[in-house]
């Protein structure tokens, strides 16, 4: 992994994180820079309308920078910002449930009740649409969808090659057209 | 998604292991990857390495004026900020 080599010492509180993070943002290669942009694309698959990458980046960054969000000691940097990202998607979606069920519950008592359990389908649709997006982006690659397949279904690396019959030749050559197309969807005009 | 019944997919499970694999994707890419894009993400999109400096400088700008103390729900300035 070619991240920044900066690392942080024992982050002992938050303003100690947020000092640290400043630091290493500061740091960061013009790659590096690019790379972060590109895990922002990705993570942006799948939130409801109106909430872009830069959004998602820019909540990230916030909540790294305010020290909200504590770097891990030994953590490269977009590893953390990645799951930081991860999180806040979640977060959102929460959001804008318990919003959607505090709204129903001024018209409804019962709606309240019944809302939490039930999966949220506008949530599923984005998901769903989110995924096939990302497909989309590997037509007429059937190794690569394959590996996607194998990735969306939780497998290892190891469980796709077996399942498939991929040589580690094969394999690795998807994963570099996989980089490669999200590099180019993500950051020189795709639409991730 | 490929293999399976539509009946059993779960999207959102799907999406996530997904997303989680391919973050792993570009954080394992190499820079000789990357660099081909320096130049035509700035060109293309004018959102090169610059923009994304200029995000960094936001961000921490947006703390200096509204201080995290301040925020109802701290998670989600920007959200809220572009939704209100």
């Amino acid at each position: 992994m070619e991240l920044s080599k900066f690392t942080p010492g024992l982050a002992i509180d938050a303003s100690d994180s947020a000092a640290a993070v400043s630091r290493a943002l500061a740091a960061l290669s013009e790659i590096d820079l690019l790379r972060l942009q590109a895990l922002a694309r990705l993570r942006a698959h799948g939130l409801p309308d109106g909430v872009g990458w830069s959004d998602l980046l820019h909540e990230a960054l916030a909540r790294a920078l305010d020290g909200s969000r504590q770097w891990p000691a030994g953590v490269p940097l977009l590893v953390f910002l990645a799951g930081v990202m991860r999180s806040i998607g979640n977060e959102i979606w929460r959001r804008r449930r318990r919003e959607a069920g505090l709204i129903a519950s001024t018209h409804d008592a019962e709606c309240q009740s019944i809302a939490c359990p039930a999966p949220d389908p506008e949530r599923v649709l984005a998901a769903a649409d989110a995924v096939a997006a990302i497909y989309r982006l590997f037509t007429g690659d059937q190794t690569a969808q394959r590996i996607l397949s194998g990735l969306a279904s939780g497998l290892s690396a190891e469980d796709i090659r077996r399942q498939h019959d991929l040589s580690s030749l094969a394999y690795d050559s998807a994963r570099r057209r996989i980089r490669r197309t999200l590099l180019r969807a993500g950051l020189a005009g795709g639409s991730p | 998604m490929t293999d399976r019944l539509v009946a059993d997919w779960n999207p959102e499970a799907d999406l996530a292991a997904l997303l989680d694999g391919l973050t792993e994707e570009l954080l394992a890419a190499a820079n000789h990857e990357i660099a081909p894009y320096l130049d035509e993400a700035a060109e293309e999109r004018g959102e090169g390495a610059d923009a994304i400096r200029r995000l960094i400088g936001a961000a921490d700008a947006s703390l200096a004026a509204l201080p995290v103390s301040g925020f109802v729900a701290p998670g989600l300035r920007a959200y809220v900020s572009r939704n209100q």
